[in-house]
């Protein structure tokens, strides 16, 4: 069991590096030590482009303090990652690779959606808990100092996400240099940020929303210059509180504002631009105050790391919130969702069948679903070469907790759903691994089959037993209707399965599965 | 109310030296063992070198620079050192007394003789030309000096005699400085009793061997103290600083700052060293002989002589602790608190020791502030680096005046493999934490140790002090989060328990007494009772008027330097302060808040200064177990009963004894050692009794 085991993250983030320590206890997580130590290494990305080598240094020595702090608590696993700044600097290999060196500590770098999906994660765990939000519609942000990640909730579901490249220090960063040019600054900071006034309801997945949840680095701090308890979980902040607070800051220098709250004018600095943000969402909904999550990334990951059970749910669970996006991604572009349903459910039956001997994962699974059910999204734009339209839209699209990588991977099984054979002369397909190149072929050729099956998107068949014996997968489908279409569909569809799995793919019809 | 009015306040320095006047209290009290009393006359002594050396100097500079700001109690650094001077005086006048009239005929009566070189039989006078000649001549370099030549410099506190010739037309002077190599006083064969003599005389009476040929007319001793602060601007107001380093153009490091001469010296020599150093005649002390009364710090540490000190009073074993061998175990269950130098000390040493050896620790980390030479503490963490475990030490190398000694332990410990870290940069770390981490079968846990003192072997049997060992989650978190500050490698976390400062201490406690202030105001019983060494921040004394006004009733139980006046109408009539000068430094701080009906008891690092709360790491925590809090309270109530050795603060800031009539002689410190006898005899009965009425054992002695 993993009772007892202690574990450790450090998070190299934007503007200070945590490390966290606990240990699982009773299925719970305890944590032993939870260090924040300010380093801003967004400043020189998102300044310079480049972190500078004293950065680096600084970063080598502390995370050996830290590293030395874990060794005190026999820690098992220690999980090192990193966001915006190492992600966004040019230098990134020679720092990353310096960590190494002078650390032996190996660091990851997450891709934007990955770190919004683990924020998610345990964001969605804390809000399940919370029966208000549970029962109603709410708006989610997660301001990063690089990045904004907005979702749209619903009953315990994600509907829909997006992200902005609106962080707070990369707003200062960007408006910083007006701020000493004006006594007006939170003026232009509004005015910048007016320009995303449009842009989010019209990505909303419905209508009105009740409540907003926020969760953020700074959000501890306007917590409690806002005057509310501080606690674990959720709290809430009375939105008059905030636009008070917005008030005494906006006519304020950062410098001012430090010492009126005694806090770091670095803290104080990106204070205002947070709370534009806060407004500007928190006007997309009905609430009267906002709902303050302390989720950190840090947390997030010691959870991951040590209540594996639990982890296991949830990413099971999180899996149908993509899903549901995939949904409402398909619904933006008007898809056939019957259709769509449908070819999830032939290529759900054949992908279990073939999931063990052929080793495939979960996370296939998700990638093969999420293709099935947006594949032909590309109809929106055009219906010729509808899988080029399709390929396109999905690799721009965003979906909580999927990587740029597996979202060019959803991006080409949709591709090579029609009648493209993968190549590697394709220019997305030529660049990925062997392996990945298989994997695409393998879950292309099986959503191939699984459309053919609905060639007329009119649901006449129903797969009700899928057989692998001697290297053939023969399908055995009921149908009431004719079905010589989906049948030549079918067999002209089979050869990139075929090829990509060394199997014969069959089809056997049963006219009335009661009596047989 | 105006609360800022100056004569609301006492100066600091003033306060200090009525301090310094109730340890010299000590010294003639004929209660006191002779010892003892030559042991007070020579603390009152050390204690003004450091006053002169660190705080004259500053006040000194301060002039100097021509800064013209007051201090609380409205007075200007020039009208402070005038006060000092004064108050300085009379406090020499009756160290004189002391020594000359009370204690060294007392020795005279104990058969212990001081004498004269002309009162030395023959057998004395030639083992003192023996001693001379081979000992003490090699040694001494005599200098003369004259318009001609440089002034030579002096060391700081070095003792030495002026001599001034039978010259004509010109003075001539020459010093010798007595060599600080040599033992000041020097103990002489004798048929009867113990006869010493001074080195000083011994020296006058041999002068004409150094300048032959010189017809002497003179010889005085004097003694020169020097500015002795390494580090002002630790010890400063912070605005001050910045005052004093605009306008002074450069900073003279150990300048003179006061001169001691014997009595009778040449006016022509006391002149020419008065221009020389650069002091004012309200610099100049006048002593009789021997000057420097430290001297006898020395003589009383000599073998033998039991009859003339105190009793011995050995540290007990904490009944909580006593025969234990699993004290994780027992911390693991509950709080244990050690009351010092009336429980041992050698219980922590132990821990860490045990720590060292147990397989199940993973790491200790211990801040060190002041340690004494032979530490057992740093044996035990240098044995648990050897072991293996992970060992952090935070050590203090600015703790004043013991810089040099600090470098070289913490060097001692670096070979051993621990880590040792030293701080942060502007703030001394003067919390006292000992922390272990332990990988226990339901996972990891921590053990801490928090106290008032210092991890100093030797002073924890001579300090009143309180230590905690506990193993609650929040107070260790804090301890871990606060160790992470201290290495560097965090930034301050949101406090569960802790009050730190320089991050949120004096907001807690000013917090706690305005929630009594408000208990109060709502008809509430509301008090307060303080005990620290020192209280001297304005804002806490103002937070403390306000609640006197408010009717919450606060004693205060204040060892040194207090600026709050008590039992001033309409201001302080609620505050009382006394203050406890005995046997023991008292040390420990204690406090404690009614909190209506749920009192709230505090123990602390720090005591209510500037300095301790804006620029050192200093901790106050809460003690949570009932027991524990009773105990406390038992503490405070003894201590306030005290009539031996308390004094109590009158409306004009002087201390008298407290007024014992119609009350039971209590001397708190013998009380608590008392209890702490009569706890573990208990608990030795109970476990005897207890062993006797097993019925497992007694069947297994029949068979």
């Amino acid at each position: 069991m993993s009772d007892g085991k202690v574990g450790a993250v450090i998070n190299i983030s934007s503007n200070a590096l945590f490390l966290v320590i606990g240990e699982c206890k009773a299925g719970k997580i305890k944590v032993l030590e939870s260090l924040e130590y300010p380093l801003s290494i967004g400043r020189d990305t998102f300044n310079t482009g480049r972190v500078s080598q004293e950065k680096i240094e600084k970063t080598c020595k502390i995370i050996k303090g830290f590293k030395k702090l874990t060794r005190e608590y026999k820690v098992a696993s220690l999980r090192t990652v990193a966001t915006t700044a190492v992600r966004e600097a040019i230098n990134r290999d020679y720092l990353l690779d310096q960590i190494v060196g002078k650390t032996r500590i190996k660091v990851r770098i997450l891709d934007d959606s990955e770190e919004k999906g683990i924020i998610y994660r345990e964001m969605l765990s804390e809000m399940s808990g919370n029966e208000e939000l549970q029962k109603n519609k709410a708006l989610i942000a997660y301001i990063g100092t690089g990045s904004l990640g907005v979702a749209w909730y619903k009953r315990g579901r994600l509907y829909s996400t997006q992200n902005i490249k609106l962080g707070s220090l990369k707003l200062t960063e960007l408006l910083g240099e007006l701020q000493s040019k004006t006594n007006r600054f939170h003026q232009i900071v509004e005015d910048y940020l007016s320009s995303f006034k449009e842009m989010i309801p019209k990505s909303s997945p419905f209508g009105k929303i009740d409540h907003f949840v926020v969760c953020g680095q700074e959000i501890e701090i306007i917590a409690s210059l806002c005057a509310t308890p501080a606690g674990a979980g959720i709290t809430q902040i009375p939105i008059a509180k905030l636009d008070e607070l917005y008030d005494t800051l906006k006519s304020c220098t950062p410098l001012e504002v430090a010492q009126m709250y005694g806090i770091a004018e670095e803290v104080a600095e990106i204070l205002l631009p947070s709370l534009g943000i806060y407004r500007l969402l928190a006007s997309f909904t009905k609430s009267k105050c906002i709902y303050a999550s302390r989720v950190t990334l840090q947390d997030a990951l010691l959870k991951e790391i040590l209540l594996t059970r639990e982890t296991k749910k949830r990413l099971e669970n999180f899996r149908e919130d993509i899903v549901q996006c995939a949904r409402t991604l398909g619904k933006r572009f008007f898809f056939d969702e019957e259709h769509g349903n449908r070819v999830v459910k032939n290529a759900m039956a054949i992908f279990q069948k073939l999931k063990t001997p052929y080793g495939l994962d979960e996370n296939d699974a998700l990638m093969l679903k999420v293709a099935s059910l947006v594949h032909d999204i590309g109809k929106y734009v055009n219906f010729t070469e509808h899988y080029r339209r399709s390929y396109e839209l999905i690799r721009g699209s965003n979906l909580p907790g999927i990587s740029q990588a597996d979202l060019e991977i959803i991006a080409l099984i949709s591709l090579f759903h029609s009648n493209i054979i993968p190549s590697e002369s394709d220019p997305a397909f030529g660049t990925l691994s062997m392996e990945q190149r298989v994997k695409v072929s393998k879950l292309a050729g099986i959503l191939r089959l699984a459309d053919a099956l609905d060639r007329s998107h009119s649901e006449k068949i129903d797969v009700i037993k899928v057989r692998l014996k001697d290297n053939e997968i023969s399908l055995t489908i009921h149908s009431r209707e004719d079905i010589l279409l989906e049948e030549w569909a079918f067999n002209s569809k089979a050869r990139l399965f075929e090829e990509a799995f060394g199997l014969k793919a069959s089809l056997k019809k049963k006219v009335n599965p009661v009596e047989s | 109310m105006n609360l800022d009015d100056p004569n609301l306040y006492l100066n600091r320095e003033l306060s200090w030296l009525d301090f310094n006047e109730r340890v010299l209290e000590e010294a003639f009290d004929k209660e006191n063992p002779v010892f003892e009393r030559l042991k007070f006359l020579s603390i009152t002594s050390s204690n003004l070198d450091e006053f002169f050396m660190i705080r004259v100097a500053g006040l000194k500079e301060q002039q100097e620079a021509g800064y013209t700001g007051i201090d609380p109690s409205g007075m200007t650094a020039t009208e402070q050192l005038k006060a000092i001077s004064i108050k300085v005086h009379e406090i020499v006048e009756r160290q004189n007394n002391c020594l000359h009239r009370s204690l060294l005929p007392a020795l005279k009566k104990e058969n212990i003789f001081f004498l004269k070189p002309e009162e030395f039989d023959n057998e004395q006078k030639e083992y003192i030309e023996r001693y001379f000649t081979d000992t003490v001549y090699p040694v001494v370099t005599p200098m003369a000096i004259d318009q001609s030549r440089p002034f030579p410099f002096l060391q700081n506190k070095s003792i030495n005699l002026g001599v001034v010739f039978d010259q004509k037309d010109q003075s001539l002077f020459a010093v010798v400085q007595i060599p600080p190599v040599l033992p000041r006083l020097i103990k002489l064969p004798s048929k009867k009793g113990q006869c010493f003599t001074f080195m000083g005389d011994i020296l006058k009476s041999h002068m004409n061997r150094l300048f032959s040929g010189y017809p002497i007319k003179d010889i005085h001793a004097f003694r020169i103290t020097r500015n002795a602060d390494l580090s002002i601007e630790e010890e400063d107001e912070h605005d001050l600083l910045i005052e004093i380093e605009k306008s002074l153009q450069r900073r003279r490091w150990g300048f003179p700052v006061r001169l001691e001469i014997e009595k009778g010296m040449n006016v022509e020599l006391r002149e020419y060293l008065k221009e020389m150093l650069e002091l004012t005649d309200e610099d100049i002390y006048i002593s009789g002989t021997p000057l420097d009364l430290t001297l006898w710090m020395k003589f009383v540490q000599l073998k033998g002589f039991d009859n003339l000190r105190y009793p011995k009073a050995l540290p007990q074993a904490s009944p909580d602790l006593y025969g234990q061998n699993d004290l994780f175990k027992i911390v693991r269950d509950e709080d244990i608190m050690l009351h010092h130098p009336f429980e041992s000390f050698k219980h922590i040493s132990d821990l860490v020791y045990k720590a060292a050896e147990d397989p199940r620790v993973l790491a200790i980390k211990q801040t060190l502030y002041r340690v004494s030479g032979n530490s057992s503490i740093i044996d035990a963490l240098v044995h648990a680096a050897n072991s293996g475990k992970q060992v952090t030490v935070l050590v203090e190398i600015k703790a004043r005046f013991d810089e040099e000694s600090n470098i070289q332990w913490a060097k001692m410990l670096e070979r051993a493999g621990c880590h040792v870290v030293y701080g942060l940069v502007g703030l001394k770390t003067h919390a006292k934490m000992l922390l272990i981490v332990r990988e226990e079968d339901d996972g990891i846990k921590r053990y801490l140790h928090l106290s008032t003192g210092n991890y100093n072997d030797t002073t924890a049997r001579l300090y009143t002090d309180i230590g905690l060992l506990t193993a609650r989650d929040q107070l260790t978190t804090d301890a871990s989060a606060l160790f992470n500050v201290l290495t560097g490698y965090s930034l301050p976390p949101r406090w569960k328990t802790f009050a730190v400062a320089p991050y949120n201490l004096r907001e807690t406690f000013l917090r706690l007494v305005q929630s009594e202030i408000d208990n109060a105001a709502r008809g509430y019983e509301a008090r307060i009772i303080i005990k620290i060494n020192s209280l001297l921040d304005k804002e806490c004394i103002k937070k403390l008027y306000e609640a006197s006004i408010a009717g919450v009733r606060i004693d205060l139980i204040v060892r040194g330097i207090c600026c709050l006046k008590s039992g001033i109408e309409g201001v302080s009539d609620n505050i009382r302060v006394i203050s406890i000068v005995g046997r023991y430094l008292e040390h420990s701080r204690i406090f404690y808040f009614q909190n209506r009906d749920n009192p709230k008891f505090f123990l602390s690092s720090a005591d209510l200064m500037p300095r301790n709360l804006d620029r050192r790491i200093e901790v106050m925590f809460p003690v949570e177990d009932e027991r524990l809090k009773k105990r406390l309270k038992s503490i405070l109530e003894i201590v306030l009963k005290d009539t031996v050795k308390a004094r109590l603060q009158f409306p004009d800031g002087k201390y008298k004894k407290v007024d014992r009539r119609g009350k039971p002689l209590v001397n708190s410190q013998e009380v608590l050692h008392k209890a702490a006898i009569s706890r573990l005899r208990k608990f030795e009965k109970e476990r005897i009794s207890g062993l006797a009425s097993n019925p497992v054992l007694r069947s297994r002695e029949k068979s």
